[in-house]
Parts: structure tokens; sequence; C-alpha cells
């Protein structure tokens, strides 16, 4: 294994260990761990569907070359599938030790068939065959043929039925539990909440589904699949369908399996046979399989003691003095800090453009947008209303594919100009321009962040945004529109940075300049907020700049290929994650310039993906007050001796713990800044009572 | 009612340019005092001069992509609100065989009028921008400057003596032009080099020898390849309306640049193709034209054909027209004048009379200020023709005032002035002159009514001895009385006004006569 370089994927499988950390830690509330062991089961989920995929198709297509990490894919993938079960096994410890014994004694109980009272068990008799029944459709299966066609993660249950006299084999069936039914079914209880899994309930009723014959063993599987949806471009409509048979073929593979940890081995062995999976792929759970579920119990109501206390987002001090929305963003640039801070002004000031009669036009970015997105709704108003609306739309953002075909349809029929994707390249910056005709001419209000266009993900992650009013960010901004709607070739900007054009050669540029410095023995220093750092050219020029003795620090949230602190090559550079109840999404690179400090967000992680295959955003923080107060925050990231954790050299992260200090919780504190800003903004004049004159009212 | 005034959002005016490398637009608002605010600039690179000097004509797929990005221009420009604009085509679309059929084609699908531009307007348009934005940094009035600009299909060079257009011309050597000849010849990437050089070389000669570019104290270089290496050479100011780079580094990154290979340009620059295939010819060009000067500084300017559009626009708003430029056309006459060594001062001294005239007859000819400046520089230019042969001396002057150039004239105009300076003597425009003929009805009323005032001024001053001056000059019924002192001789006048005034009696229906000037005239 090479010494530089973490493999980028056993270096994600890290981070969610770090997220079910907070999952196993009894200071964080009972029913968000139950939240976070959700999140850990869906995030490994998409790992496999997509990388472990990813990394199997290498492997079938006969690919022996490394990663940067010097793994070939058959390494990695016996890596990934060693860490991947250590990870299953204490997830379900933590489930069943922990978490699960815990969240019962409050009242919320999983229950097994076995457990239930006569009564129960009735109840639930009678809702399988009024409900449940009717929808299920088992399937048998023929030795001789492929194995069924599961769909992608469903839950499934596999039947083992005794020979006929005539057959050879046992046989097997399969039944699928439908998605459109309840995951979990809730039984009538006088207090708390009791539910079954609905795989129990009809693994209860199967002599109902397959009548007069010997069932000799159940088991509760589960496939996931290569769900790679990665190919860009709008083609003409014959090719694309070709290129979804192509995508269908490929994409069906499995990857993974997962099955209860109670199946005989014989039976085992009949199933990886059919499926044609090997051991590494093969994941035995002892519980029921898809822990992405329990978000659906973490948010029941009732458990409120057992969560984080509430944040409400709190109103921005800049908007709350003045009802003229657009005059507050002439004042000055706006920093908005979310989901600290709320993302209504930027909904508001979507709504107030779709009504404004002097606004000309509304061009903005969509990469992820949520159902009955406000902002669609917006964009829609306005194209309703004749302005000129312009709407750049990623069909390919993962998984959000469909709700991003609907919402960009409903635009075009409002006569807005939708451009479907850019040819070869996702659009992942995230960019709203609005055009308004002023008394004193054309003015241009831009929107620049580093989260989507999401008011509901904008609650749950950490991002900044930058409404600014100022001429040139304006320029900047009409001139990106132009180019992604192919109006006009790629300009020079005064400002912003584009990938996949400039992007890696600029980060490059102001990494170098910091080597410069240092090597004329001046201070030279470089902080970076990202949620991934993988880019093996962008890690050499940081191990380089390490060398020449400059002073690097990182708060990677994610994947961190790069290895700190190892003496001789980066011994300079010190790596936190921070993970809490809101997901750090922010990018921040602040470099020390001299004293002459450039701050820049960006929609970019240091990724070759995000650098080469993405349209993405870099831009600095001009205004003084703006660029001091991220600066300022970027530090307590820092500070943080509660949610933070350092990356050691071999790759593991170690809680930084507080050595007698104070506690500094960095999203708690956010929270209180943006309160302490939020009080002084909500102070507002008395209310006044103007009585009307009775000569106004009748020359009226 | 100011105040309501003053509250009307600015106009926003957008100048179109379809070059020979691509196709730009400029968006801008006009300010309170006539300033100008850029809102948006957007550039589509479709090599146009790529077909036109390659075969001659516009190929239909560029006539479509041009159309394209025309139609997307527009809706930048409804987006905006631009209230009006000038859309100028340059030399590639000029030479087109299927000019006329592709201006028609973008009007009637995209619905912009193109108008065609000259290397004479191109170079008035360029020097009203570069004015404009330089005015303060660089002393137009207490110098010499060159102006220079390659393009992808011509190279335009102005000489200015003190603010004043002293030489001003256009040279088919463009960068794409360059390329077009290179293609097919054979040989290692080095060896095509040196080829380029030599043949960058050969065709840049031409450009001392017409101008003399070594009386020029300063230099500014216009254009995006310039601009290009200036932002290489100096990435800080590479968006300063003007950055002075020292003549030994820009020589030497013109050099360098032009032995890099194209592909390795565009990978580095990150430059598409066809900017990149331009980039090397033209910095030889402009290697060879700073090599011809003594300037120790190249200024590399942003200044465009587009600013100058717009400056135009915004005159036209303020009323202004043409005649803003009145002085550099004059002064771009005269030095033509003197290429072909007229008479001076009798060149001067009939101008001088023929706007007198034109003054004293404004009631009957209704033309304006412009027609009088053509008038002015007709009657500078009449005699050019007598460098050839002192025979038929007007037809000469004719033929070479129609293929010259001079500053802030488009072709039109040139054809009246041509014109007008044929009919200064001999036969009056009649149907079987071809070239009179090929004028609009209009502009043939232009050249008799302005034609007619130079036969008669002319012939005042027969002798060339500016005997002549301040004529008072009176209508009296059909008669065109003009009086001069009496002590003069005017014998040689008087019968040249006999042969001359034919024209003026045809047109204005007066008789001119010579008469002795009384006391009690006034």
């Amino acid at each position: 294994m090479n010494q530089k370089f973490f493999n980028r994927e056993l270096a994600w499988l890290e981070f969610n260990w770090e997220v079910l950390e907070e999952a196993l830690d009894p200071e964080v509330p009972l029913f968000d761990r139950l939240f976070f062991l959700s999140v850990v089961a869906n995030n490994l989920d998409e790992f496999f569907m997509v990388r472990v995929a990813g990394l199997k198709r290498d492997e079938r297509e006969g690919m022996t070359e490394r990663c940067p990490a010097g793994m070939t894919p058959r390494e990695q993938l016996k890596a990934i599938s060693d860490r991947a079960h250590e990870q299953v096994n204490k997830t379900y410890l933590c489930l069943n030790e922990s978490v699960g014994p815990a969240a019962a004694e409050q009242g919320l109980k999983i229950q097994r068939w076995k457990n239930l009272s006569e009564s129960e068990r009735h109840h639930l008799e009678y809702q399988f065959h009024e409900d449940f029944f009717p929808v299920l459709t088992p399937m048998g299966i023929d030795f001789s043929h492929p194995f069924p066609l599961l769909q992608n993660l469903s839950i499934n249950l596999c039947v083992l039925l005794e020979r006929n006299e005539e057959d050879e084999h046992d046989r097997l069936a399969i039944v699928p539990i439908p998605s459109v039914l309840p995951r979990f079914v809730e039984l009538p209880t006088e207090e708390g909440n009791e539910f079954v899994p609905l795989e129990e309930i009809v693994r209860q009723h199967l002599s109902a589904i397959f009548p007069g014959q010997k069932i000799l063993d159940t088991v509760v599987l589960r496939i996931t699949r290569d769900s790679e949806l990665d190919l860009d471009g709008d083609a003409p409509s014959l090719l694309a369908e070709v290129e979804r048979e192509v995508r269908n073929r490929r994409s069906n593979n499995p990857v993974r399996l997962e099955l209860e940890s109670s199946i005989q081995e014989g039976f085992l062995q009949i199933l990886k046979d059919l499926i044609k999976l090997e051991d590494e792929d093969v994941y035995l759970v002892p519980g029921f399989l898809a822990l992405s579920a329990l978000s659906e119990l973490a948010f029941l109501p009732g458990y409120d003691d057992h969560h984080f206390q509430p944040q409400p987002p709190q109103p921005v001090q800049e908007f709350e003095a003045t009802e003229d929305i657009w005059e507050a963003i002439r004042k000055g640039d706006i920093l908005l800090h979310h989901p600290f801070q709320s993302f209504d002004p930027v909904v508001e000031l979507l709504k107030t453009a779709a009504a404004d009669p002097d606004v000309l036009a509304i061009k903005q970015t969509l990469y992820r947008t949520s159902r009955n997105s406000p902002i669609i709704k917006a964009l829609t108003d306005a194209a309703l209303a004749g302005k000129q609306v312009c709407v750049l739309i990623e069909l390919m953002a993962r998984f959000d594919e469909e709700r991003n075909i609907q919402g960009a349809r409903r635009l075009e029929e409002a006569g807005a100009h939708v451009i479907w994707g850019i040819m070869g390249l996702k659009t992942h910056a995230k960019i709203c321009l609005i055009v308004r005709r002023e008394p004193s001419g054309i003015r241009r209000y831009v929107h620049l962040g580093t989260g989507n266009y999401n008011e509901r993900t904008a609650k749950l992650y950490t991002d900044y945004g930058v409404l600014t009013a100022s001429d040139t960010f304006g320029r900047d901004a009409s001139s990106f529109f132009n180019a992604l709607t192919g109006y006009s070739d790629i300009p020079e900007f005064h400002h912003v940075i584009m990938a996949p054009y400039q992007l890696r050669d600029r980060l490059l540029f102001l990494v170098n300049r910091e080597v410069s410095r240092a090597q004329d023995g001046l201070a030279a220093r470089i902080t970076l907020k990202m949620n991934s750092l993988a880019d093996p050219t962008l890690i050499e020029s940081l191990y380089h700049a390490s060398q020449a003795g400059v002073k690097i620090r990182c708060n990677v949230r994610g994947i961190c290929c790069l290895r700190p602190g190892v003496s001789g090559l980066s011994e300079n550079i010190r790596v936190v994650s921070i993970i809490d109840r809101y997901l750090e999404h922010a990018r921040v690179y602040h470099f020390h310039n001299g004293g002459n400090d450039e701050v820049y967000l960006s929609s970019a992680d240091w990724m070759p993906r995000n650098l080469d295959r993405r349209i993405e955003l870099l831009f600095p923080l001009v205004d003084p007050d703006v660029k001091q107060k991220v600066m300022e925050n970027l530090e307590i990231y820092f500070g943080d001796n509660r949610s933070a954790r350092v990356l050691q050299k071999e790759g593991s992260y170690i809680h930084m713990g507080s050595k007698g200090e104070p506690e500094l919780r960095s999203q708690a504190y956010f929270y209180d800044q943006a309160r302490r800003q939020g009080k002084s903004a909500t102070a507002r004049p008395p209310l006044q009572l103007v009585p009307k004159e009775r000569a106004k009212v009748e020359g009226a | 009612m100011a105040e309501v005034a003053s509250l009307r959002p600015p106009k926003v005016i957008a100048a179109i340019d379809v070059g020979s490398s691509g196709i730009r637009l400029e968006i801008a608002e006009i300010l309170p005092d006539g300033g100008l605010r850029t809102l948006e600039s957007l550039h589509r690179s479709i090599l146009l001069g790529n077909d036109t000097f390659d075969t001659g004509r516009l190929s239909q797929e560029s006539i479509q992509a041009t159309c394209e990005a025309l139609r997307h221009y527009k809706k930048v420009m409804e987006e905006l609100g631009v209230s009006s604009y000038r859309a100028a085509a340059t030399n590639a679309v000029r030479e087109a065989e299927n000019c006329d059929t592709f201006i028609d084609r973008v009007y009637m699908s995209v619905g912009l009028k193109l108008e065609l531009i000259d290397g004479a307007e191109q170079s008035r348009l360029t020097y009203s921008a570069v004015q404009k934005s330089l005015g303060d940094e660089i002393d137009f009035e207490n110098n010499i400057v060159a102006l220079v600009e390659v393009g992808g299909g011509a190279v335009d060079v102005m000489l200015m003596d003190k603010g004043e257009a002293v030489y001003a011309d256009t040279f088919a050597l463009g960068s794409i032009r360059i390329r077009q000849a290179m293609r097919g010849s054979k040989g290692s990437f080095r060896e095509k080099n040196s080829f380029l050089r030599h043949m960058v070389h050969t065709y840049a000669r031409n450009i001392p020898w017409t101008i003399p570019l070594d009386r020029a104290q300063t230099l500014i270089a216009l254009g995006g390849d310039v601009r290009f290496l200036a932002g290489q050479l100096d990435p800080d100011k590479a968006h300063d309306r003007l950055c002075t780079l020292d003549r030994d580094a820009f020589l030497q990154a013109c050099r360098r640049t032009a032995d890099e290979d194209i592909d390795q340009l565009a990978e580095r620059f990150n430059l598409n193709f066809g900017d990149a295939a331009t980039l090397g010819p033209a910095l030889l060009i402009y290697h060879e034209i700073v090599q011809s000067t003594n300037v120790n500084q190249v200024h590399v300017a942003d200044a465009s054909i587009r600013d100058g559009l717009l400056i135009d626009l915004v005159n036209r708003e303020q009323g202004k027209g043409k005649e803003e430029y009145a002085r550099q056309i004059v002064a771009s006459a005269v030095g033509l004048a003197r290429k072909y060594r007229v008479d001076e001062k009798h060149a001067m001294h009939v101008a001088k009379l023929a706007t007198s005239m034109f003054d004293e007859l404004n009631d009957l000819h209704g033309l304006g200020p412009w027609e009088r400046l053509l008038l002015e520089v007709a009657s500078i230019l009449h005699e050019v023709g007598s460098y050839v042969h002192n025979r038929s001396h007007h037809k000469h002057s004719m033929y070479l005032i129609s293929c010259s150039e001079i500053f802030g004239l488009v072709q039109e105009e040139i054809q009246i002035v041509a014109n007008v300076a044929r009919y200064h003597r001999r036969s009056a425009p009649l149907t079987t002159h071809p070239q009179y003929m090929a004028l609009e009805r209009s502009e043939r009323m232009t050249v008799c009514k302005l034609g007619a005032i130079l036969r008669v001024v002319d012939a005042l001053d027969k002798a060339h001895m500016q005997k002549i001056r301040n004529p008072k000059v009176v209508l009296r019924g059909d008669e065109l009385r003009i009086f001069v002192p009496r002590t003069l001789d005017t014998r040689l006048e008087q019968l040249y006004l006999r042969e001359k005034g034919d024209l003026m009696q045809e047109i204005y229906g007066l008789q001119p006569v010579l008469l002795p000037s009384r006391t009690e005239s006034k």
C-alpha cells in the first residue's frame, strides 16, 4: 500500500464509521442516535450501489490499474468488504444492545412474532388477510433459470419448499415485500409505539400463500444492485433509448446480498450459488434488514425529550431591518449561514422577484430540489408573469432525477427556458441571478452558495450563501449563464472561477503562492473546509506546501485521502472532521496571502469529479465584513473539542477531547451566534396606529 | 418635468460585431453624463474568415451558426430592454460573394439589420473608442500616435498627428488569411513555422511603406490576440483598459508564442482551437509592425469597434452626428491630397470657397452639415488625378479617390466624394457615366448639387493664385452674383465661369456672374 494517500473508498468508510460513533455516543439524544443508525445504513446502501458497483465493474472489465493509494480494484473490494462487515456488525450491535433496548424503555418497540400476545396475533392475522395478502405476488424459482430480477434494495422473503414427488430438488419461492406497504406495522397499544416488521407478519402467514406445501425454511433477503446512472448527455431519442438499454443491462448486476444471520448453512449455499455472489459480498445480519427504514421511527411524535433541542433557523438581521429586500442587499453583501440562519431570505427573494414588475430576468441553477419546491414555484410564477426565466436543472443529480424532471417540466410549461443539463458535465454550481431595472439603471442581484437550492436540506446541512448587488459579480453571473446556455463562449470572469476550466489551476496557484512565501521565510497558512479531499494533484500540492513550511489546517467532513502528520511528507498538515447533528457541507478555502487574506467559497470539493467532470464555481469573498466573519467561523471549527475528530496518520479518527478547557461545540456556537444576531434584528420599532383623517378619506 | 425625466431608467443600447474570427455582442447603459456602463459582453467564436478568405463565400454552416448566435444575442438584448443597436459586419462578410444574401438571411431569420463596415469606417469607430477610453492616459493632441489592430482578415493602421488622422489604411493581411494561405503547406512544425514567419515578413513590409510608422511616438495595439498576450505578460492588468508593455518584452513574447504549437497553446491557455490558431500569425504581424517603429513601449488597449458603435449610438441619442469627426476627416483628406502632391494652397482655398458658397445656398440645396463636409473633402481632393496625368485628370481623381480610404467615410460616401471631384470640370453628370449611375438617386442629386458648387468655385481660383478671397455672394433673380474687388483682374475667371457655370444654371437655376464689388451693395 502506498504511504502517501489513503484509499478513497476506505476513507469514506472511516467517515461513515464516525457517523456510527454518533449513534454509539450516549450523550447524543436517544432518538437522534436512532436516526444516525439509519443514516449509517443509508450511506452504506448508496456506497454499495455506486462505489462498490463501480469497482466491481472495473474488476469485471479486467482493470488492474491501481488507485492513488496503490490498490487494485480487487484489493480495494477485499478491504472494503472487511471494513464494511465490521461496520455492519457494529451497527447491529449498537441497535440490538444499546439503542434498541433504550428505545423500548421509552416506549418504542419493534416486536418479533414470538413475543406477541394472542390478541395481537389475531389483529395482525386479520390485517394480513385484509390488507397485505391481496398485494403479494410470490414467484416460484426454477433452478435451471437465472435468479429472478429482484428490485434493488427491496425486502424479500425467500421460502424453501419441500419438493413434490416429481421434483428433483426442493423448491424455492420469493415473496417480495411491496414497498407501497408500510415497512413497520403498528400494533394497537395503550401507550408507546409498538411495531412489527411487515416481513415478519408475512412469514407467519406463508401457508396462506403456499397452501398445502411444506415450508422447510425462510429467510429475509435484500439485494443491492449497480445503479450508476452516470451516463451524461441529451442524446436524440433513439440513442437515448439504446443507452437506457445498455445502462439497464449493466446496472442490473448485484453487488451485495444481505440475509438474516439465522439462515441455515445449506440454504445459504443454495442462495449464494443462485445469485452468484462471493462470500465477501454476503452480509449476514442479526436483526431486521435495511436499517435505513429506522428514519421513519426516529421522528415519531411524542419523543421530543429524546431529540436534540429544536433549533429553529434564525432570522437574518439585514432583512429584518427593512421591508425592501433589494435595498438590504444593495447596502452591502449579506452572508447567510445555514441552517443556523434561515434559508427563507433566498426563497423570499425569489418570490419577491417573481412578483416585482421591475425584474426582467431570473436565472439559476438547480441541482437537488425538494418535493413541491417553493423555489420552482417562484420561478414558475416569474415565467408566468412574463419574465425571462432560465433554469439549468441537473437531471443527473444522483437519486434525485425523477424529482428534478417533474420540476423542470412544470417550469417549461410556464414558459421558462429550461436547460436539461450540459453535455458531458454535471452542473453542480449554485448560483442565482436576478436582473432588475432600477431608476439608476440595470442592477443585478446574485446569490452564490455552497449548498443546494433546497429549503429542506438547508435546515439539515451547514452551508454558506452570499447575496450581493456588486456590479462585477453581476456581470460574472450573466457571463456564466450566457456560457451555460451556449449563448457565448466561456469568458474571462472578474471574480468567479469555473470548473472544469480553471478551478484546479487556480487552487494550485493559490497553494503555490503560499509555498513561495514560506520559501522566502514569510508566514504562510492555508485553512480549508470541505466535504471530501481526494484529488491527487491537489493533495500533492498540499504535501509540497507542508514540506515548504506552510501551515495547513483542513476541516474535511468525509473522504480524506490526504495522510496528515507524516514527517517528511505532511507534518504541517492537520485534518479534523466535524460530525454532529447537522451535516457539514460548506466549502471554504482561506489563503493567508501574506496578511492580505483571501477567502473563497465554493460548490466544489477537492475531488477529481468536481474539478474535471462538473461545472462548479469558486468565488472570493470581497466584502471585508463577510470575509472577516467567515474567517472567524473557520477558527471555531479548529477550536471545537466536542464534535471534532482528528485524522491520524494511519487513517483512523480520534475524538479531540476537551483537556480541561471549556467545551466548544462548533454547531452549538454557530446557533448561538445566529440567535444573538437574530435577536437584535427582531427588536423592531414599536407599532404605531395612524388614525385616518377625515379630509384625506374624503379627498380620496 | 426634469425630475420625471431623471427618474426614467437609462437607455440600454447594444453593438454587435460580426468579425472574421468571432461574433461579439456588447450591451451597455447610457449614463446621465453620456458615459457608458457595460452590462454584458458575449462572444462566440465562429470563423467566418475561414470561409471567405479560402473559398470567397460564406458556407451554409457558418451562416447557420451565425444566425443561431445572433438569435441568442437578440434574446439577451430583449431581456435587458435594448432600445437601439448597431450591428456591423466587417471584411469577412464584406468580401464574401454571398454577402448580400447573408445580410438578407440574417434580417429575415433573426430580425437584426447588419451594416457592412469598411476599413475606414472601422478605423473611425476604433479611433473614437480609443479616444474616449484613453483620452486621459494618452495625449493625442501633442503626440504622433499609431493605432494598430490586427484582425482575422485585415490589419488596420492609423497614424494620428496632433489628434488628426493623417494616415489610415487597411491591409488585407489578417491572421485567419495567413492561416488559410498556410494550409496545404507541408513539412514539420518547424518548417511550417519558418514559412509562416517568412510570409508574414513579406506581406507586412507593405505597411511601413505606406504609412511612415517610424514617425510614431506612441503605439497603441488593439485586438483580442494582443490583449491575450498582454494578459499573459501582466495578469494583474488583464481587465484594465490599458496595459503598457516594454518593447523588448513584447517582441520576445510575440516570438515565443508564435513558436508554440497550436495544440500546446490551446491546452496551456484553455483556448479554443480557432483562437489558438490565429494567435501565432497575429502576434507575428504585431512583431513586424512594432519593429518598424521607434517606440519603446507598446500600449495594449481594450477598445473595439463595438465601443465605437456604442459611442455613435450615444451621439445619436444626443443629437450629434459624425460631424464630430470633421477635423479628423479633413485631416485624412489632406493627407491623401499630399500623397498625390496636389497644389495644397489651391485645394484648401477651393475648399474654403466651396463651403462658404454652400452656406450661401443653404435655402436652395436643402443639404446638411454632413454633405458640406463631403464637399469640403471633394474640394481638397478634386485635383489628385493630376498626379497620374493632367489630361482627363478629373477622371483620374475619381478613380484614385474611389479606391482610397478616408478616415470616417464609408464606401458610399467616398463614392459621392469621388463623383463630386470628377465633375469639377468637363462634362456634367450624364446617365451614360457608370460610376455616377451606380449611385442611388438621392446620392446622384447630392453629387449634382455639390458638383455645381465645386465647378463654380474652382473657376474662381483657376489661376491657382487665391486672388479671390472672401467674395461676397448675392442672389438676385436668376443670378448668382459674386462680388470681387474692383482692382482684381478677373478675365481668366470670367472665362472659366462661363464654361463651368452650366451645372449651377441647371441645378439651381442660377447664372453665376462675377461683378466688381460696390460699397453700396452692403
